[in-house]
This record gives structure tokens, sequence and C-alpha cells, in this order.
């Protein structure tokens, strides 16, 4: 009797993943004509970009320049820096861009998300783009954004991108991979209206949405997701621009990376808990589908961790001598999700036309990279749940 | 204001037709595991099978040939037989550890153990062999230090010639009843050495204590 429960658990479970995948590339195939729809819509709003900046004196010119450079009505466009009281040459760097298009803002260091809200309040455009002070955009990635604005869109999100390099690491191919992955996955789930992300490098917002719901949230580590699910939370539309490009930089070493990744993942689980109340009818298919796998897929998470910690600890080396005799129905249910899941990547590069990435690319990325990713997840939510205890 | 709110939908059909395809991949993924884990079985009776017609033939050849010059040739041969017996048995305690016990396969395999000891008897009885026999009672379901118990047996074999033939009392067989009834066996887990039964102490009997009742 004892045996039964676990194995219902990682059957159950693995059925949970089976549905999801099987959901996500169903939702491709319904949508297949709409992914690259080019749409008509004659919006030519005053846009106010904001950068915020601490210490980026290094790519802070490029990253104006860029913005400066796009294709729109001169006259309609601003850019505000708001510098976060940086200690370097931040400011005087912005100084050197003669453009009245431009304006600095200094304060005290009082974080990402408190500048934002700086810049927000003193800026003059219909349309607010939020973009980092380490990324740059190209000529038409503002034009692309706009076509996007339907009358119940609050916020459009772009394709972003890991800068090319010459030399770039394993480390960055593979974060260079997921970037594309994602960006094809937001355009999905943008057609079922559960984008639950309007990610910090560059994304759009309707300036009349930060009077109704705020501004971001300064005590918050992922400011940009959980804006976009106060967004949500209101019942506004987040659109998904594919075209709309941004170049950011990624972590090029592996303990960069994992301090990126511990945020990125301590900072989800407090939104996702924050938010867990959306998980209603009310609130369609992003509650009850987004929201509801976003908590499954933290409790997945703690059940595949025990599930490898208690293989590890087993240590037979005998199932290397007899493979066959250790197959169990759970591992052919596993062969086929890791087949479909390698389809999903495939057909994402497709669809994002960008096929010069390279087949041991993807393989490297489904099994090494996703496992890395989950491990990094179940540190960070441990942390977190330990975090949480201490403060109480 | 100019934005209109959402007019929230689930897309029923959407996940209706998820489900209906996850069911169908995960009935055919377990499909095929289940005839893996089949065919996986049918060839561990096959190898029994395979093993159980060579030590026929071998105890014909005991019945036929009485010369004790045939010795060296027939216990080479059994040492064979009885490593595979004992292979097979591994691979039958790795799968139980994972599935669960499989009745019809473990019976089989506990028929082809006692082929093997009374073979084993036999030859040591013809050839005046200083092999050690033990028979070594567990129950899979009521018996806790059995496993433990096991290990320090195992050990014990390693460094000595024995031959050791472990028997599962829970499954049903004509055959365990007799062993128990001849050997008087009312607990798991009992230890028999040389045909005698072990009478020790309470608890787990240690490698060495094995050793001393073993020749050598």
């Amino acid at each position: 009797m004892n045996s039964e429960i676990p194995r219902l658990i990682e059957y159950g479970m693995m059925f949970l993943v089976l549905f999801f995948t099987v959901t996500m590339l169903l939702i491709y195939l319904k949508n297949r004509k709409r992914i690259h729809e080019r749409k008509e819509n004659k919006f030519k709003p005053s846009i106010s970009v904001i950068i915020p900046a601490y210490n980026e004196e290094e790519t802070i010119v490029d990253t104006i320049k860029s913005v400066l450079n796009s294709d729109y009505p001169k006259e309609k466009l601003e850019v505000i820096v708001v510098n976060d009281g940086s200690k370097d040459k931040t400011a005087e760097k912005v100084k050197t861009i003669k453009d009245k298009r431009v304006k600095l803002i200094n304060k005290k260091n009082t974080g990402k998300a408190d500048s934002l809200n700086t810049g927000i309040k003193e800026a003059k455009g219909e349309i607010i783009i939020t973009l980092d002070a380490d990324s740059y955009i190209e000529k038409d990635s503002i034009k692309k954004m706009l076509k996007y604005f339907d009358d119940d869109v609050a916020a459009v999100t772009s394709a972003v991108k890991v800068k090319e390099k010459k030399n770039m690491t394993f480390l960055e191919k593979l974060q260079r991979l997921e970037y594309l992955f994602t960006i094809f996955n937001r355009r999905l789930f943008a057609m079922i209206q559960g984008v639950y992300v309007t990610p910090g490098p560059f994304s759009a917002f309707r300036k009349e949405i930060f009077d109704e719901i705020e501004g971001f949230d300064p005590n918050n580590i992922m400011e940009d997701q959980e804006i976009a699910l106060r967004i949500q939370a209101a019942n506004y539309r987040i659109e998904s621009c594919m075209d709309a490009v941004v170049y950011t930089d990624v972590p090029r070493d592996f303990g960069s990376f994992m301090k990126q990744r511990e945020r990125w993942h301590r900072g989800g689980f407090r939104n996702v808990m924050k938010y867990a109340y959306t998980i209603n009818p009310k609130y369609g298919d992003f509650g009850i589908f987004v929201m509801l796998y976003s908590i499954l897929s933290i409790v997945l998470l703690f059940v595949v961790s025990i599930a490898v910690a208690a293989v590890i600890s087993k240590g037979s080396m005998f199932f290397l001598e007899n493979p066959l005799l250790s197959i169990e129905p759970i591992h052919i249910l596993s062969l086929i999700v890791f087949i479909l899941t390698i389809a999903w990547t495939i057909i994402a590069l497709k669809e994002m036309k960008t096929m010069k990435i390279k087949k041991r690319e993807i393989i490297a990325y489904t099994i090494l990279y996703c496992y890395l990713i989950t491990l990094f997840m179940f540190i960070a939510i441990f942390k977190e749940l330990k975090g949480e205890k201490q403060k109480w | 204001m100019v934005l209109k709110k959402l007019e929230r939908k689930i897309s029923w059909d959407l996940y209706l037709t998820a489900f209906v395809i996850s069911l169908v991949i995960f009935g055919v993924g377990i499909w095929v595991g289940l005839q893996i884990e089949q065919e996986v079985n049918s060839q561990l009776m096959q190898s029994m099978q395979s093993t159980n017609n060579k030590m026929l033939l071998l105890s014909n050849l005991l019945l036929l040939e009485n010369d004790s010059s045939f010795c060296r040739y027939i216990e080479k041969e059994m040492s064979v037989f009885d490593d595979e017996t004992y292979q097979i048995g591994k691979q039958i305690g790795f799968m139980e550890e994972k599935r669960g016990i499989d009745e019809g396969l473990k019976k089989t395999y506990m028929e082809l153990e006692f082929r093997d000891y009374l073979l084993s008897k036999k030859i040591n009885e013809k050839c005046n062999s200083k092999q050690n026999i033990i028979l070594y009672f567990v129950s899979s379901s009521n018996c806790s230090i059995c496993k433990a118990q096991g290990e320090q047996i195992s050990a014990a074999k390693e460094e000595t010639n024995t031959r050791v033939y472990t028997f599962d009392i829970d499954i049903e067989s004509e055959l365990i009843s007799s062993l128990l009834q001849k050997y008087n066996i009312s607990r798991t887990p009992s230890i028999i050495i040389n045909n005698e039964v072990y009478a020790g102490h309470e608890g787990i009997v240690t490698t060495e204590e094995i050793k001393s009742k073993l020749v050598s």
C-alpha cells in the first residue's frame, strides 16, 4: 500500500507535464496564422522612453543613441534617463548627448522600480516605454510595438534577444536559445491573454494604466513581472510583439548566472504567491491555466527533486548493467515528453526564423539547461521558504 | 479612459482537446512500458528454462556415470549453472525492488534454486567436495532484518566455498511447504548451514559467526 501513493504522484505529475506541453503545442497549431500577424494600426502617440540607470557608463550612450535613431517622428519622442545615484560617470556620459529630446534626472539610489516611477511622473508621452540601460533597440522596434496597441491593450512586450558577440561562452549560447524560446512562448501565451511578464529590458505601457493600478512596486525584486500580473489582475490585455527586437546583456559566467536566476526565481515565487488568488474562472485562461500551472510547476519542482534525491541515494549501479530491467512506463512517458519538448523548441526556432542554432545546442538545452534551471529554482525557492520562516 | 477591460474567456475546447490527446499519449506510453516489462519477464523465464535444462542434463550424467574421475568436469559445469542461477536471482531481486513481487517468476526461480541445491548436494557426496551449502529462509512481507541478514550471509559466501539458496516463504508453493516441514521452520529469518538449523541468538547473525560454522 505504501508504494502506491508515490507512484500515483509520479504518474499524476507526469500527466500534468504532458498536458501542459500538449496544450502549448495546440495553442500554436490553432493560431499558426496569427503568430506573424502584420497589424495595420495607425497609432502614432507621443512616447516617453524611460531608462533607469545605475553605474551604466559603459553602455548608456549606445542605448540612448539606439532610441534616438528610431524611425519615429522626432517631436513625439522623448528620452528620460533616471540616474539612480550612480557612482561612476553615467550622468556625464548622458550630458555628452546634445539632443533636446534627452532629459536627465538625478536622484538618490532607491532602486530600479522607484527610478521608473520617478521617470513616469515626469513623462509627457501617452505611451511609456521602459528600457534597460545596457540594452539597445533597432530602428523599427518602437514602430512595431505600437501596432499592437488595440483598445483593450494596456501593455506590449517585445522580443528580448541576447547581444550577438564574437566569442560567446557556451552559457551565453544556451541563454540565447532560451531567450528565443521565451519570446515564442510569450506569443503563445498572448493568444490566450496569459502574458505574465513585461520584461524590464523593453516593454511599452499606456501611461493611463499607471493612474489606475499605480506604478512599479519598489519592494519587489521582480518588478517587471509584478506589474504584468497586476495588469492581468485588473483584467487588461497584454500583447506580445515578436518583431520588436531589443538586445540585452546576459551573465557570461556561472557565478553571476546563478545569482541572476536566484533573484528571478525568488521574485517569481513571491509574485506567484501574491497573485495566487487569480486562480479563478473570473480571470479566464490567465487564471486557471497560466497561474495554476505556475503554482503546479513549483509543486512539481519539489516532487521531482525529492524523487531524484531518492534515486541518487539508492545509488544502484545495477541499473547501468541491466538497463532493460529498469524500464518502467514512466521512463517511456518521460521519453515522449522529451521528444515533444524538442519538437516544440524546433517549432519555436522555425517560427522565429532562426535556424542558425546548431542541433547539439538544442539537445544540450533540453537536457542540461532545463535541469540546471530546475536546480536553481529549487535552491531559490528553498531559500525563499527558509527566509520567510526566519522573518516570522 | 480609452482603455477597455478584457472579456475573460476560458478556452474549454482547447483544454478538452489537450486532455484527450494527453490521455491517448499517456495510454500509449504506459502500454509500451508494460509491453517491455512483459518481454523482460518472458526473457527471464526463458533463461531459467535453459539453465534448468542444462542442470537436468548434468543430473542425468551423474546418474549414469558413477566414476569420481568425472568430478572435476561435473563440479566445473555445476559452478557455471550455479552462477547463472545466482545472476537470475540478482535480476529478479532488482526487479522486485522496483516493481514489486512477481509470484509466478519467483516461484519458477525457487524451483530452479531447489534443483540447483539438490544437484549440488549430490555432487558434494559423490565427489567429496568441501563445499558448504546454506539455505536461507526469508519473508518478503514480514521481516525487517532479512535484508541485513542476507548481506552478512553474502559476505561469508565471498571468502569461502559456499552456495547460498534463498527461499521466500510468502510464496505459495508445495516446494516451500515441504522445505518448511523438513527443517521445522516457524519464523524468519532462518538459516540452515550444511543441513543443520542454526539455533543461534536473537537478532542478526554476523558474518564471523556464520563462517565459524563453515568448512573451509
